[in-house]
């Protein structure tokens, strides 16, 4: 019944030809291809996970000047997935010159300006002035990790026609199992085939670009409803309930707490769908999207009173969960609260400005209350430095996921860890922008420069916010890096509990892999970010010791009058041995749960005495001896790190099974 | 490869399948030819004087200048988004954006005319249309599911449903009655209906509720038994204030108001409309009524009528506004019993009132020039933007069984 379809696999002729408004409605055929052999795989993945895709695609809605990005799922179905932005759109020329250049993008070039796809006055930026994330031109086609087949459906302001393209990807193949079907007549390697639609419209004014992906993969879907944890949980509540194993086995596969639902069985088409677990968001559907993203940084931080000293995303969140908490940590967009350089004193922050010298010290900054950090550095910091980072030209740019808008989730609060260690947290911030003058530029990398700071807390809550993360030009594709780059110091303690971002604002991207998510550690900019990352952790950590040293000194004046048991002062001795200059814990035993949650709080150690049989059985004689026993135990078990990153309960447990052995029930 | 391992289906299948896939866009970018019933110009009187125009009303008599910039819209679109494009036109100089949610399931077999078989998603062009020129938000979605599946408890439908707010408009445009409960479901449509006014509850701004059903007096569901009863209870109740304006409505006689009444439900002809009308109406404010502290008053806006299946007027288009009354806090004093208000007479003899004024659009296309010239020209539009084939639905129209129709194109 379709009319024979033009195949057109000439860029200019392909451009011409949906350009021509004789051709409305009729469908031109070309391959999606690519002169190198190797980017040709890109269309196969590279990428770790399904969210890479989607991260790539809000880039390039950012880098569209786009005020606003629109991802729909229909989670926890994931059968389509929309991404609306209303950016500039593609022109006939830019989706011309895209499907026949994978690899080779138009930004940060001349020809990119020409396209409309650069500003006109640095090349470095978008028409509307933000830095550019886009280089490589490969992003588009990540969107081949979620599905073989996709539509974009795109539109220029002034233009009087809109572009419906379809792109069916094939599986790349070295078997030479179908050599014809790549042979696109020239030395180019076919990822796919394209057809493409001009739509006339006399709305002029109209712009923005839709992908549409109506086939999700489907162990793609998978993935993104955690079907295999699900699985897992599914049968092991199933062996449970026969009896087959006990409860204690059942604790390694745990429900997340807070997830999108599941569906067991997938329908065929026609049948309904029906949840087998209702969905659990940490927010309510009255919540506006603005405000889900804290809620949902609420709900992880709740559980550090209850659960665990650092909850972790892993076990709390399901995958959609956590996709949405990765993207915000990516993503161009606003804090949940504030950006750091916009905190505002309110008395629990102080401010330090880091050296770029070499073995460099810190400097504390007046920061008077209700200033911002930004206005703080200004006034303050040696050269009066105006931190830029935080300030979008196009005046905002909002990402909202099935109703929940993308904020960066990390927050910077003060938890104490020590009930009588430091009262404040910290910032440090600094700026760098090496001279490379003196290198040869072959050497040199390119410029480089960024902004940064370090946040001291008493814990990183979650647990996947404490290290640091790189963030080139707004976006970030790797996550915390909680080695600090391979920080070597025996820090162990003190690099838990710092939080950091590099902004990058010039440089760096060379570096990048192409997956965005790693670097290339040999890249020049790499070492020299790194070496000025570790001198700043280093002023840091001198900082930290000297400010606990003083209070230890003072709260060891202040005990010199009591006493302890002859077993605490041993399991204190063996803590200092360990760790050096670290305050001993403060170990408290609770009547209740509801009291031990709030001692953590408070940066206690709490046991509950109600989940340690061995001391809530004693006879009350007993009672103290076994209690500073208890204590004493856990003062050494955390000297050596082995309770470290367990839950409350499982803590509980050990000092429990290690009681028992003395004393039998 | 002769002793490659065979892999099971299922194994296979997690890896490889995929949907069934809407057609190639070459077949979907040529000019559609095929028709159904909502493409005759009748159904443009629907959209517009009804749907459209009491829309615009309702934001700007109860909405505020803010409030007028999103309406947030329940409809059943198909896929040419036809609705919404006359909405989108009609609330643009008000600047609303529309925002809708809704549910187009691949059509069955059982759908008359099966006109859309086989093109799932040819929204999606229509959809970035009126997105990118900012009619519709960037969150208007239409779901593949069916609408009566949110009448099944923990269904993805009705998840999806939960977790959006409350609706300016609904709109239940059905091809079926009521009762209708599709192919290998356990639910009907007015199940869904029940469903969605449960939704809407805590919401305390006037809504309109527009329900586009088939009337056949030998189509008569389950459901039809609530809206009768609705009737009689108020005939027991306020039969002095609510027999004469029922009477009137359904020219009947007071003295034999319930056999003119059992008469009524039972063939088809203009009575059993209005009655039908009266039924559901009472049915609705029976619902809000019934919500202590949530009540709600229920005017029947207009009710519009044309044949389908039949050369009788089968088809019923109903538009309800739902004007919540202010919540109603009830005194401690109350103790157990709480104080409810006397059942809603006057809205009863008002409704009858309205429906008694039940306007044949069948009809009346044909007679009033104006009327006609707007539809078809609206239709033309509408279908000319959806890709149609113009000429095609000359021909279709000027062989229609029951409601041929020349046009000029
Ligand atoms: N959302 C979008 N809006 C406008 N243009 C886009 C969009 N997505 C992609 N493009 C165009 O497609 C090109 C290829 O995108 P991509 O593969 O991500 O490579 P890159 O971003 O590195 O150029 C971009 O350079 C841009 O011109
Ligand atoms: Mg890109």
């Amino acid at each position: 019944m379709a009319n024979a379809v033009e195949q057109i696999d000439d860029q200019g002729k392909l451009a011409t030809w949906l350009s021509n408004p004789a051709n409305e409605g009729r469908v031109v055929r070309t391959y999606l291809k690519t002169s190198d052999r190797v980017i040709a795989r890109v269309t196969d993945g590279i990428y770790r996970q399904p969210s890479s895709a989607l991260r790539e695609l809000i880039s390039n809605a950012w880098d569209a000047d786009a005020k606003n990005v629109t991802i729909l799922t229909d989670a926890p179905r994931f059968s389509r997935i929309y991404i609306r932005d209303d950016g500039v759109g593609m022109s006939h020329d830019v989706l011309a010159r895209l499907l026949h250049n994978i690899g080779g993008s138009a930004k940060r070039h001349q020809h990119g300006r020409e396209l409309g796809v650069t500003s006109d006055w640095d090349l470095e930026k978008s028409p509307g002035g933000r830095p550019l994330i886009g280089k490589i031109g490969i992003g588009l086609f990540s969107v081949s990790q979620l599905a073989r087949r996709f539509q974009v459906i795109t539109k220029v302001a002034g233009s009087n026609h809109r572009l419906v393209a379809e792109v069916k990807l094939r599986a790349y193949s070295e078997d030479g199992d179908y050599n014809e079907e790549i042979e696109a007549g020239d030395d180019s390697y076919v990822s796919g085939i394209v057809s493409i639609t001009p739509q006339y419209t006399d709305d002029l004014d109209a712009h923005g670009t839709d992908i549409i992906l109506d086939d999700v993969k489907p162990r793609v879907r998978d993935l993104l409803r955690s079907a295999d944890r699900w699985r897992d949980v599914d049968e092991t509540e199933a062996a449970l309930d026969a009896g087959e194993i006990d409860s204690g086995a059942s604790k390694r596969v745990e429900a997340p707490i807070f997830h999108s639902g599941w569906i067991a069985m997938m329908p065929r088409q026609g049948e309904p769908a029906v949840l087998d677990r209702p969905a659990h968001f940490p927010w309510s559907n009255e919540d506006p999207p603005e405000a889900r993203m804290g809620k949902l940084m609420d709900g992880v931080e709740s559980l550090s009173s209850s659960k665990k000293e650092r909850p972790d995303l892993a076990s709390t969140l399901d995958s959609y969960l956590e996709m949405i908490w990765q993207l915000g940590l990516s993503a161009p967009v606003e804090y949940v609260d504030a950006h750091p350089f916009d905190l505002k004193q309110s008395g629990d922050l102080r401010l330090f400005w880091l050296s770029n010298e070499s073995r460099g010290r810190s400097i504390e900054l007046p920061f008077a209350s209700g200033q911002t950090v930004r206005a703080a550095v200004k006034e303050h910091s040696p050269g009066k430095i105006e931190l830029k980072e935080g300030l979008d030209p196009v005046g905002g740019f909002k990402v909202n996921i099935d109703g929940t808008e993308l904020r960066r989730p990390i927050r910077f609060k003060f938890y104490r860890t020590e009930r009588s260690g430091i009262e404040q947290a910290m910032l440090f911030v600094g700026k760098y922008a090496p001279n490379l003058a003196k290198i040869p530029a072959e050497n040199r990398g390119g410029k480089l420069s960024f902004e940064s700071y370090l946040f001291w807390t008493g814990r990183v809550i979650p647990k996947e916010n404490n290290g640091v993360l790189i963030r080139i030009r707004g976006a970030s594709g790797a996550l915390f890096d909680q080695t600090f780059f391979k920080y070597q110091v025996s820090e162990q303690t003190r690099l838990r509990q710092i939080i950091s971002e590099l902004f990058i604002q010039s440089g760096m991207d060379a570096a990048l892999n192409i997956d965005r998510e790693s670097f290339n550690y040999a890249h020049p900019h790499v070492q020299i970010m790194t070496l000025w990352l570790h001198g700043a952790i280093r002023q840091l950590t001198n900082r930290h010791k000297e400010e606990s040293a003083k209070l230890r000194n003072a709260a060891r004046r202040e005990q010199a009058g009591q006493t302890t048991s002859k077993v605490l002062d041993r399991a204190e001795l063996i803590w200092r041995q360990h760790r050096t200059n670290e305050n001993v814990p403060d170990i408290i035993i609770t009547k209740d749960e509801e009291e031990a949650g709030k001692a953590r709080e408070q940066g206690f150690i709490a046991l509950n005495r109600s989940s340690i049989p061995t001391l809530s059985s004693s006879l009350s004689a007993d009672t103290t001896v076994r209690e500073a026993q208890a204590a004493a135990l856990t003062t050494i078990l955390s000297a050596f790190g082995l309770l470290e990153d367990r839950s409350y309960e499982e803590q509980q447990q050990i000092v429990e099974a290690i009681l028992s052995v003395f004393y039998e029930q | 490869m002769s002793n490659a391992e065979v892999v099971p289906d299922d194994l296979l299948d997690a890896v490889y399948a995929e949907q069934p896939t809407a057609p190639d866009l070459a077949i979907r970018a040529e000019k559609k030819t095929k028709f159904a019933p909502w493409h005759h110009p009748v159904k443009q009187v629907v959209r517009s004087k009804q749907w459209a125009d009491l829309t615009h009303r309702l934001l700007v008599d109860s909405r505020s200048p803010d409030q007028q910039k999103t309406l947030r819209y329940f409809t059943l679109p198909g896929a040419d988004l036809l609705d919404v494009r006359v909405l989108a036109e009609a609330l643009a100089p008000l600047g609303t954006k529309i925002e809708y949610f809704g549910f187009n399931a691949a059509p069955s077999s059982s759908m008359e005319g099966g006109a859309m078989a086989g093109v799932p998603d040819a929204s999606f062009s229509a959809e970035s249309a009126l997105r990118q020129a900012g009619q519709i938000t960037n969150d208007a979605l239409v779901l593949t599911d069916r609408l009566e599946d949110i009448a099944i408890p923990g269904s993805q439908a009705a998840n999806q449903l939960s977790q959006r707010q409350h609706f300016d408009v609904i709109n239940i445009d059905g091809c079926d009655h009521l009762g209708y409960v599709p192919n290998g479901r356990q639910s009907s449509t007015f199940a869904a209906l029940e469903k969605l006014l449960g939704h809407q509850l805590l919401f305390r701004k006037p809504w309109l509720l527009f329900i586009t059903t088939r009337a056949d007096a030998k189509l008569l569901g389950p459901h039809t038994v609530k809206m009768q009863g609705a009737i009689l209870e108020n005939i027991r109740d306020h039969g002095e204030s609510f027999n004469p304006a029922l009477a009137d409505c359904i020219g009947a006689n007071i003295a034999t108001l319930q056999s003119d009444l059992n008469a009524a439900w039972s063939t088809q002809s203009d009575t059993f409309l209005k009655v039908y009308s009266v039924g559901l109406g009472k049915y609705l404010l029976h619902f809000f009524h019934g919500q202590h502290n949530l009540s709600a008053d229920v005017e029947l806006a207009s009710v519009y009528t044309y044949p389908i299946q039949q050369t009788e007027p089968d088809m019923l288009s109903l538009a309800f506004r739902i004007i919540p009354h202010p919540l109603n806090v009830q005194p401690a004093t109350a103790g157990t019993t709480s104080v409810r208000s006397p059942l809603e007479p006057e809205q009863g003899v008002k409704l009858a009132a309205r429906a008694k004024r039940m306007w044949n659009i069948g009809i009346a296309v044909n007679e009033i020039d104006d009327l006609r010239s707007s539809a078809i020209d609206g239709t033309k539009k509408l279908l000319d933007a959806a890709n149609y084939d113009l000429s095609a639905w000359q021909d279709w129209l000027a062989k229609h069984t029951t409601r041929a129709m020349q046009v000029e194109i």
